[in-house]
């Protein structure tokens, strides 16, 4: 299927399983997923101002459905996201100017391919953050919603399955699962560059 | 999970999956060439819509299935 918005040709079956599985990992070990997203996007060959906007209007539908789950299940303390909002929100900004520099310069897809980061670690703290992060993505022209709605379609299902299946796994064996995910990322992206 | 539990919560999971697949239908089919216009001619008004339909698909898809789950007497997994 063609996406006019970023250019690209992508399998919507492709986007609606990574949604899936980022859904799932989201839910259940409470972050956007990002930082897997991004490079499985990434893989297919958008442009990398293109994956950041994207991706961040995908975490945060899936950030809301799985944040609402969680506060059905108690497991959201409101006050502390907001107190991680405000941090999160100016690091959003700065790293938005920080591509459109790079894109204007036309280096983006080098530079953001090596650092590109997670995005907080709570659900409720990533709703609001990466909600901020699309509208800013979006004013800038980085936000294909085609393709964020394909992935979110995928997304809120896994969250709601990643969500729930947290009242059944223990905190350390969470953290300790948690610890391999990055890796998985950066292994995604270091593939794309060296292809 | 008991299996009362489980039960209603895979009921809930085909019907917000049925939900979420004929919203994306429903975009894709009828208003992605407005989207793509305004993401060529207004990007602010792109940056609006695009936020409202991941709050659509996020709240009122999730708000209409507890609605549902509610009208047909089962629980949803707290």
């Amino acid at each position: 299927m063609y996406f006019p918005i970023s250019g690209v040709t992508i399998d919507p079956l492709y986007l609606i399983l990574i949604g899936f599985l980022v859904g799932i990992l989201g839910g259940f070990f409470g972050v956007g997923g990002g930082f897997l997203a991004g490079p499985i996007l990434f893989y297919t060959g958008m442009p990398w101002n293109m994956v950041v906007g994207t991706d961040l209007a995908h975490m945060t539908g899936g950030s809301i459905v799985a944040a609402r789950r969680h506060r059905r299940l108690g497991h959201v303390d409101i006050r502390l996201g907001l107190l991680m909002v405000t941090g999160t929100i100016v690091g959003i900004e700065i790293g938005a100017q920080i591509i459109e520099l790079l894109k204007a310069n036309g280096q983006v897809n080098t530079v953001v391919g090596w650092t590109y980061v997670a995005i907080g670690t709570d659900l409720f703290e990533v709703v609001i953050s990466a909600g901020y992060g699309t509208l800013t993505h979006a004013l800038k022209g980085n936000v294909d919603i085609l393709i964020a709605l394909v992935m979110q379609t995928g997304a809120a299902v896994g969250a709601q399955i990643g969500s729930a299946s947290t009242s059944y796994f223990s905190g350390p064996r969470i953290r300790l699962l948690f610890s391999i995910l990055p890796l998985i990322g950066a292994l995604l992206v270091i593939a794309r560059l060296v292809r | 999970m008991s299996r009362r539990k489980l039960r209603s919560f895979l009921i809930e999971m085909i019907i917000y999956s049925l939900m979420v697949a004929l919203y994306l239908w429903l975009v894709i089919t009828y208003l992605a060439g407005l989207l793509v216009e305004l993401f060529d001619n207004n990007l602010t008004a792109y940056a609006i819509v695009a936020l409202l339909f991941i709050f659509a698909q996020s709240v009122l898809l999730d708000s209409l299935t507890s609605f549902i789950m509610d009208r047909l007497g089962l629980e949803r997994l707290r």
